[in-house]
């Protein structure tokens, strides 16, 4: 009996302890398979993705590969999600070195909630000027900053954006006034050269005696239209992430 | 030199020539007289008069030279007073008795005015005008209201050359039409390239220039147009009771004006034909004009000078239509507190809407 206890409370404790050790081996919430980042780097990253794994219940993931082996980031972006043993609740940021693709994609309803497509558009686009200038770290601190704001404030409203109101407002205020005041003073002016003698014509005296219209060439051009890459659509069944070059 | 005063037969009173009702009228007895019946004092003028000027130099001082050029003085009938004017003074109102009076010499000959214009409207209207043409002007200073020396408003008889001109005209123009389409794959634009070329001829008549230097000429064009309709033949009795001025710039040196006038609006005829194009140019323009003789005219036209901080400010209303001109100073202080009111408040209001529907 007393075997038999024993063997069950370490089976246990050695379970948990794998089933630990799984998780931590399988779900890090940084991993940089292309090398982009120095250990500072990412232990700085990682440190502050747990943070907001806290914060919000949610993963936010970073992975750099070299290859996207053949797949679309898409199909890439979901493997990960699907298979890697993330929360349900989960923003993916996917880079490859191979072609320079970076791809950004949201999973689980809050998630999704927070961040639409438009949003993951504008977080690439954010971020792409400091992928294409080799700042990777700088890249993906924008990355978890903005994923934060948009988060924080899908859960728990956005801050009231006092300054940007404040100087939109004085703007326009000094621009409709700057208008308005100058049709004040072209009021004050009324004294105007005549250039034309337009009322001093004799009625009817206008003879076009001469009035030819000739054809001397024609000149096609075309521009192709460029094909929407990175693929917006939002039918149904969840969003398809934001997809990009840099 | 033959001053004219036109006296009344009746109380012997001078007459002049009254805008309600478009005839001669005494101000003293309040009968009114025809032009026609004043049309013998004008014999004279159709010989070549003489200028016989009568210098003076005035007592208990010495001129110096070149200082008394160009000044005419003359002796007033009914007073005997001394009316100083210039060379080219025609009409004015002796200083002492304020009796109108016409320089006969003025317009003997070929300087005779092949047409005048009469004042139709009076100083009474004038200064309605002036007044009107304050209100409604918010950087308007105040003082300059109140300082204006209204009553100096003159009725001036202003000379005018007026010209004819027949303009023969070719110009050649370069056009697109743009036309665009596009399919799945591509959007087309198709430029189709054209030369055009209008000609013809095009007739104007009794275009305006101002022929006295003293006058601003840019002022007078703003003041036009003047309906020649309303002209009639010169006769020296619509001067009474008004101020008038002899040209000084002669008609060959204005008609460059006029020419540069006609020339703008033969191009704008002639390229209004050219229709149904994206873009239009002329390439080149080739206009000649054939002028016909120019006419003197006086048209009629109520003068104020006035200076305020320094820079002169002169307005003008045609005599004829009404229409009043005249740049007006900015008041600087109040158009600084317009701007930053004005700002101020419309950003409250944009602060306040956008704060508004941020929490909606």
């Amino acid at each position: 009996m007393k075997k038999l206890i024993i063997f069950l409370v370490s089976t246990l404790l050695l379970f948990s302890a794998i089933s630990t050790a799984v998780s931590a081996v399988t779900s890090p919430l940084l991993i940089d398979g292309a090398d982009l980042l120095s250990s500072e780097e990412e232990t700085s990253l990682t440190q502050s993705l747990e943070q907001f794994q806290a914060a919000y219940d949610m993963d936010a993931v970073i992975i750099t590969v070299d290859s996207l082996e053949g797949l679309t980031p898409e199909q890439y972006g979901k493997a990960i999600y699907d298979g890697w043993g993330y929360s349900d609740e989960c923003i993916v940021l996917l880079v490859s070195m191979e072609f320079h693709d970076v791809h950004i994609n949201s999973f689980g309803e809050v998630a999704q909630a927070a961040l639409s497509e438009d949003t993951e558009d504008t977080i690439r686009e954010n971020i792409t000027p400091y992928l294409s200038d080799g700042n990777y770290a700088e890249a993906f601190e924008t990355y978890i900053e903005d994923c934060t704001y948009y988060v924080d404030g899908y859960i728990n409203g956005f801050p009231f954006p006092f300054f940007t109101i404040l100087i939109t407002a004085l703007i326009v205020g000094f621009v409709i006034s700057l208008i308005v005041t100058g049709i004040m003073r072209a009021q004050l002016k009324s004294v105007r050269q005549q250039n034309a003698a337009t009322t001093y014509v004799k009625k009817g005296s206008m003879n076009v005696s001469e009035s030819r219209d000739l054809f001397l060439y024609r000149n096609v051009t075309r521009v192709k239209i460029p094909k929407n890459n990175s693929s917006s659509g939002g039918s149904g069944g969840g969003n398809h992430g934001s997809s990009g070059k840099f | 030199m033959a001053l004219q005063q036109y006296k009344c037969p009746c109380c012997d009173g001078a007459i002049e020539f009254d805008t309600s009702v478009q005839k001669m009228k005494c101000p003293y007895c309040d009968t009114e007289f025809e032009m026609e019946t004043l049309a013998s004092y004008d014999e004279d003028l159709k010989n070549e008069q003489n200028d016989d000027m009568t210098w003076d130099t005035s007592a208990g001082g010495e001129w110096q030279e070149g200082e008394t050029d160009g000044l005419r003085v003359y002796s007033c009938k009914a007073c005997g007073g001394e009316i100083v004017g210039d060379e080219t003074t025609a009409a004015t109102s002796c200083p002492f008795c304020d009796n109108p009076v016409v320089m006969m010499g003025q317009f003997a000959g070929d300087l005779k005015p092949d047409c005048v214009i009469p004042f139709k409207l009076d100083k009474k209207a004038a200064i309605e005008a002036l007044k009107k043409h304050y209100l409604g002007k918010k950087l308007l200073p105040k003082a300059f209201k109140d300082q204006n020396h209204i009553e100096e408003i003159k009725g001036v008889y202003v000379p005018f050359w007026l010209y004819d001109a027949d303009a023969n005209a070719h110009i050649r123009y370069k056009g697109t039409k743009v036309r665009a389409w596009s399919d799945s794959n591509y959007r087309y634009t198709e430029t189709s390239y054209y030369s055009i070329t209008r000609g013809g001829t095009i007739g104007f008549e009794r275009v305006p220039v101002d022929g006295s230097s003293k006058i601003d000429d840019i002022l007078m064009e703003s003041i036009e147009p003047f309906e020649y309709s309303g002209a009639v033949d010169f006769q020296t009795a619509y001067l009474a009771g008004f101020f008038a001025d002899k040209y000084d710039v002669d008609s060959e040196q204005s008609i460059v004006r006029a020419n540069e006038r006609i020339r703008t609006s033969t191009a704008d005829a002639f390229s209004s034909t050219v229709n149904g194009y994206t873009t239009v140019a002329p390439v080149s323009t080739n206009i000649q004009l054939q002028n016909g003789k120019a006419k003197y005219a006086l048209y009629p036209v109520w003068l104020l000078t006035t200076s305020w901080n320094g820079e002169k400010y002169t307005f003008a209303m045609n005599g004829q239509t009404g229409k009043f001109v005249g740049d007006l100073p900015l008041d600087k202080a109040a158009y600084r507190k317009w701007l930053f009111g004005l700002a101020g408040i419309i950003s409250a209001a944009v602060f306040a809407i956008a704060t508004l529907f941020w929490f909606i």
